[in-house]
C-alpha cells in the first residue's frame, strides 16, 4: 500500500502537462543559459515576475512550488551568508564589534535554552531561528560586561548584500524552473524524453535506449526496495540491532547487517529479472518498438521557439547594456 | 505475564488515499507459557503488522500493549528499554534473506546475543545450542549461510532468534516455501521446543492442516479486526468458515466429502491422516 | 547391409511422424554447472501440442533447471532440445522463445514495466509489434486475466497473484502457445494459488500447451500427465490417473501425498473400501 511520489510528480492539468518532455528539457536548458547571462538585480526581478506570471497562466500552484523549495532552504541561507562574508566592495553598511565576554556568553546560553524550549512547540521554527540569531547578534554587540575574552569585527559591505540578493534570486528562478519540470513530467516520460534527445550519442558508442531502460527499471523497483529495506531493518531490530545505540564499531556492524541482505537480494533479483527479460525476447542493443511514442505538437514548437527568443533577448541585453 | 493487547489499532499514511488501517481495535492476551497459537487470516488482514507489535518493532496508533510489564503506547517512553523486549519476545520474519548477513552460520546466529552484550564465548555456546535445536548439526557452523538450501536458511534464521532464548517465540509463515516434508519437520520442531521448554509459540500461517494438527488456540484476523479467538476445534466446527475467508483443513474436507457421498456415520473432525484413516476403518470393513 | 537399409527407411518414415507429433522434444539432455555434480542426467521428454504436463520432483531434483534449458536460459552439457522442429541453439533461441513463454516463481522479479500496461507490452516491444497491435493485444489479454481495470497501476500496488496474471498476459500477448509455469504458485497464499490454477485450467481448455513445474502433487494431478524427476533423472512418466494409484512412486520420489490419496492408500480391500478409494481418486483428479 505504500506508493511514493518519485521526483515530486503530481498529476494535474494545464499547459505544462501537455508539453512533450523533450520540449520541457530543451526549454529549461535554454532558459537557464539565458538567465545566467543577466547581470543586474532589476533584470532578474523582471524575469522572476515573468516566471510567476507563466506559472499562474499554466495553472500551477505557487504554494506547491514554494514547498518544493524547502529542501534547499538551507542552501539559500548558506549562499547568502557566503556572499556577504566574502564580498568586500563598495560602501560599508554595517560595522560592529561582536564580543565574547562573561555576560555575553551567559546571555547566549540563556537565549539558547529559551530557543530550544520554544522550539519544542514546533510552530514557526524558521522565524524562531531567525530571532535566535538576531538575539545572539544583539547580545554580542551590546551586552558586554565584566571581562571580555575575545572579539571580532562584523563588516557588511554594500556589494556583499547586492551580490547575495542577486545570487539568491537567480537560484530561486533556476530551482523553480526545474521544479516545474519534475512536477509536471512523469519520471518515465522524462526518461523517454532524455533517451530520445540522447540518441545522437550513439555515434560515440552510448546507447541511450539501454540507458533509458536501466533508469525505468530502477524507478520501477524503488518502492519495492524501500519496502525491503524497512523489513530488513525490522528483522535485524528483532535481533537487538538498534542503530540509535552502541559504539562506532557496533554501528558499523549494524549498517553491514542492513547492507548485505540488500545486496544479496539485489543480486538474486538481477539474475531472475535477466532470465525473465531474456525469455521474453529481450536483446540489449536490438531495436524495439514502443507503445508510448512521443510526438511533437504545435504547442511544443511554439514553446521551444519562445525559449530561444528569450535567450536571444538575453544576449541582446548583455551586449547592448 | 505475557503480552496483552488493549484496543490496539495501527494505521499509516498511504499516499493519495489518506490512511490505511492495518489493524483495528484488537484486544487479547498471550500467556508467556505453554500456549501454541496460530495467527491466521486472509492476505492483507493485518497478521504481520500485529506480530510486529508484539516485540515493539511498531508502536500502535491507538490503544496500548503490555509486554511483560512494559506499556507500549503511541509515543516513545524514555524509561522503557524497547530493545530488551526483543529478548523476551522473539520475532522471526518470513524471509531469511532479510536477516542472514554474516560469513558463517555461527557468526550470524551469534549476532543476536552479541547485541545484548553477551560474551563471545557464551554467544558461541548459544549458537551451538540453537543450531542443535533447529535440527542442524555442528558441521553447519562454519558454512556460508548463502550456500544453504531454502529450508536450511529458514532454520538458521530461526536459530538466530532462539539463541536469544525468548520466552515467547513468534514466527511469520515459518513453513512457506518449504516442501510438504519440510513443513512437517518445521512444525514438529516447534512442538518439541514447546514441550521441552514450555515457551509460548505463535505461528502465522495459511496452512489450515498445520493449524488444526498443532495449535491449541487460534486467532483469526479479517479485514484488520480480530474475529475469532478460541480453539481450532471450535473454529472448524463453524459451518460458514468462508465468512472469514478461510478454508477447512484437508482432513475435514476429505472426510466430509466421503461422509456426504457414502452417507457414512463418521466424525470428520480428525487432525491427521492417521486419525482420519482410523475413523474410516470404524465404518469400512 | 539389409539391416542398415531397413533402419534408414524406418528412420525416414518415422522421424517426421514422431516430429510431427511431438511439439517439444528433449533428447538425452544432461546438465551440470561444474563437472562434479550432474543436475540433470539423460532426460528424455516428448511433449505434444495441447498437452498439460506436470514436471514433478523434490527440491533439488532438477525440475527448474530442466525448464530453463527448454527456453535456452541454460545450455545443456549434452543432449538437445527441439521445439516445433527447430533445434535449440544460440541462433535459434530467439525464435524458440516466441513459441514458449515461462512464468517464474517470484512475481516481483519478473515484472519489468513501470505499470501493468508497460509490462504486458514489454515482450511485444521486443518482437517489434506495431503500436496498434500492441494496444489491441494489451486490452484483449488483460481482459482475459481480469486485469483490465489495472492497466495503469504500478506493481507495488498489486498482489502476488495479480502480478502472476500480468506475466501470463504478457506471454499470451506475444502469441505464444506453450507456457511453462516454474513453481509459479509457490510464493502465493492458498487463495491466490487456487485462483491461478483456475486461469491455467482455462488456458488449457483454449488449447494452450501447459508445462507445470511443481512439488505439490495436489496441483500436479490436475494435469493429464506426470513427469517425475528424482535426483536429476527421469523416474516416472505417465498418466496422472494411473500413477496416483501407486503410493510407493511418490514416496520414493520424496514427495508427500495429498490428504485424499494418503487416506485412500491406507484403506482396506473390501468392496466398500474400494468404492471409497475410487471416489477419492476421482476427487483428487478433479480438484
Amino acid at each position: 500500500m505504500k506508493n511514493i511520489i518519485i521526483g515530486q510528480y503530481v498529476p494535474g492539468e494545464g499547459f505544462f502537462y501537455k508539453l512533450d518532455p523533450r520540449t520541457k528539457i530543451i526549454a529549461i536548458v535554454v532558459l537557464m543559459v539565458a538567465i545566467f547571462m543577466l547581470e543586474t538585480i532589476t533584470q532578474l526581478l523582471i524575469t522572476l515576475g515573468f516566471a510567476l506570471l507563466i506559472l499562474i497562466v499554466g495553472k500551477l500552484s505557487i504554494i506547491r512550488i514554494i514547498r518544493g523549495l524547502r529542501p534547499i532552504f538551507v542552501l539559500l541561507i548558506f549562499t547568502f551568508i557566503f556572499q556577504i562574508a566574502f564580498n568586500k566592495d563598495g560602501i560599508i553598511l554595517l560595522n560592529k564589534t561582536l564580543s565574547f565576554s562573561v555576560s555575553s556568553v551567559i546571555g547566549i546560553v540563556l537565549l539558547t535554552v529559551l530557543w530550544r524550549f520554544l522550539a519544542s512547540f514546533k510552530r514557526m521554527k524558521i522565524i524562531l531561528f531567525f530571532l535566535y540569531i538576531l538575539g545572539i547578534y544583539f547580545i554580542m554587540v551590546y551586552f558586554n560586561y565584566f571581562q571580555t575574552f575575545t572579539s571580532f569585527q562584523l563588516i557588511i559591505y554594500e556589494k556583499g548584500v547586492e551580490m547575495s540578493i542577486f545570487v539568491v534570486i537567480r537560484l530561486l528562478i533556476v530551482i523553480t524552473l526545474s521544479t516545474v519540470l519534475t512536477l509536471t513530467t512523469k519520471p518515465t516520460d522524462l526518461t523517454q524524453g532524455l533517451e530520445k534527445l540522447m540518441r545522437p550519442l550513439k555515434v560515440i558508442g552510448l546507447n541511450s535506449e539501454d540507458f533509458a531502460l536501466i533508469i525505468s527499471i530502477s524507478l520501477r523497483y524503488i518502492p519495492t526496495i524501500l519496502d525491503e529495506a524497512n523489513k530488513i531493518m525490522l528483522a535485524q531490530a528483532s535481533r537487538g540491532s538498534d542503530i540509535s545505540e552502541g559504539k562506532l564499531k557496533d554501528k558499523i556492524k549494524q549498517v553491514v547487517s542492513l547492507l548485505v541482505p540488500m545486496f544479496i537480494i539485489a543480486f538474486k533479483r538481477s539474475e531472475e529479472l535477466a532470465d525473465a527479460m531474456e525469455s521474453r525476447n529481450f536483446i540489449p542493443g536490438k531495436s524495439r518498438t514502443r507503445i508510448n511514442e512521443l510526438s511533437f505538437r504545435l504547442l511544443d514548437f511554439i514553446t521551444v521557439f519562445l525559449s530561444i527568443a528569450c535567450l536571444g533577448a538575453s544576449i541582446l541585453v548583455k551586449v547592448l547594456l | 505475564m505475557g503480552i496483552q493487547f488493549r484496543k490496539v489499532s495501527y494505521q499509516y499514511a498511504a499516499n493519495q488515499k489518506g490512511f490505511y488501517q492495518a489493524i483495528k481495535d484488537i484486544s487479547f492476551s498471550i500467556n508467556s507459557k505453554d500456549e501454541f497459537i496460530s495467527l491466521i487470516g486472509h492476505t492483507g488482514s493485518g497478521k504481520s503488522t500485529l506480530a510486529q507489535h508484539m516485540n515493539a518493532l511498531i508502536f500502535p496508533t491507538e490503544g496500548e500493549i503490555d509486554i511483560f510489564g512494559s506499556l507500549i503506547k503511541q509515543k516513545r517512553d524514555k524509561h522503557i528499554k524497547y530493545n530488551s523486549l526483543r529478548k523476551k519476545v522473539g520475532l522471526v520474519f518470513q524471509f531469511p534473506e532479510y536477516q542472514l548477513f554474516e560469513e558463517t552460520v555461527e557468526k550470524d546466529i551469534m549476532f543476536g546475543p552479541l547485541n545484548f552484550k553477551v560474551s563471545v564465548e557464551e554467544a558461541k555456546q548459544l549458537a551451538k545450542t540453537a543450531l542443535q535445536l533447529v535440527g542442524l548439526d555442528e558441521s553447519y557452523l562454519k558454512r556460508n549461510p548463502f550456500n544453504l538450501s531454502g529450508g536450511e536458511k529458514k532454520r538458521v534464521s530461526i536459530a538466530g532468534i532462539l539463541a536469544l532464548d525468548p520466552e515467547i517465540l513468534v514466527l511469520d509463515e515459518p513453513t512457506s516455501g518449504l516442501d510438504p516434508l519440510g513443513k512437517i519437520q518445521m512444525m514438529e520442531l516447534f512442538k518439541s521446543i514447546q514441550e521441552s521448554t514450555h515457551k509460548t509459540i505463535v505461528v502465522i500461517t495459511h496452512d489450515m492442516d498445520l493449524v488444526y494438527a498443532y495449535s491449541s488456540r487460534v486467532l483469526v484476523l479479517k479485514e484488520s479486526k480480530l474475529v475469532f479467538d478460541g480453539s481450532p476445534e471450535a473454529l472448524f466446527h463453524n459451518d460458514n468458515l468462508a465468512q472469514f475467508h478461510l478454508d477447512y483443513p484437508s482432513t475435514i474436507k476429505v472426510l466430509r466429502e466421503i461422509k456426504r457421498h457414502f452417507h457414512l456415520e463418521i466424525n470428520e473432525y480428525q487432525k491427521t491422516s492417521d486419525e482420519a484413516v482410523m475413523e474410516l476403518k470404524k465404518v469400512l470393513p | 547391409m539389409f539391416n542398415s537399409l531397413f533402419l534408414i527407411i524406418f528412420d525416414i518414415i518415422f522421424r517426421p511422424v514422431v516430429m510431427f507429433m511431438s511439439y517439444i522434444e528433449v533428447n538425452d539432455l544432461s546438465f551440470s554447472y561444474n563437472q562434479k555434480r550432474m543436475i540433470l542426467k539423460n532426460i528424455n521428454l516428448h511433449i505434444n501440442k495441447g498437452e498439460w504436463i506436470a514436471i514433478l520432483g523434490h527440491n533439488g531434483s532438477g525440475k527448474s533447471t530442466l525448464a530453463k534449458t527448454m527456453v535456452g536460459l541454460l545450455e545443456p552439457s549434452s543432449g538437445e532440445v527441439i521445439v516445433d522442429g527447430l533445434k535449440l541453439q544460440e541462433d535459434t533461441a530467439y525464435d524458440i522463445r516466441k513459441k514458449i513463454g515461462i512464468v517464474f516463481q517470484n512475481p516481483d522479479n519478473q515484472f519489468v514495466g513501470v505499470t501493468v500496461r508497460d509490462d504486458i507490452a514489454f515482450g511485444m516491444e521486443n518482437l517489434c509489434f506495431t503500436k496498434e497491435d500492441m494496444l489491441h493485444n494489451i486490452d484483449f489479454y488483460a481482459k482475459k486475466v481480469d486485469m483490465l481495470d489495472f492497466l495503469d497501476k504500478e506493481p507495488s500496488s498489486l498482489s502476488g497473484g495479480q502480478k502472476q496474471r500480468v506475466a501470463i498476459a504478457g506471454i499470451l500477448a506475444m502469441k505464444t502457445e506453450v507456457i511453462i509455469f516454474d513453481e509459479a504458485t509457490s510464493m502465493l497464499d492458498p487463495y491466490a494459488r487456487e485462483d491461478l490454477m483456475n486461469y491455467i485450467k482455462l488456458l488449457h481448455k483454449e488449447g494452450l500447451t501447459i508445462i507445470m513445474i511443481t512439488h505439490e502433487i495436489e496441483e500436479a494431478l490436475l494435469a493429464d500427465r506426470l513427469f517425475i524427476l528424482k535426483n536429476g533423472e527421469v523416474y516416472q512418466d505417465g498418466k496422472a490417473a494411473s500413477l496416483m494409484k501407486d503410493p510407493s512412486i511418490f514416496h520414493e520420489a520424496f514427495l508427500e501425498l495429498p490428504m485424499a490419496l494418503k487416506i485412500a492408500n491406507q484403506l482396506g480391500d473390501s468392496s466398500l473400501s474400494n468404492e471409497v478409494k475410487g471416489f477419492l481418486w476421482e476427487y483428487s483428479l478433479e480438484k
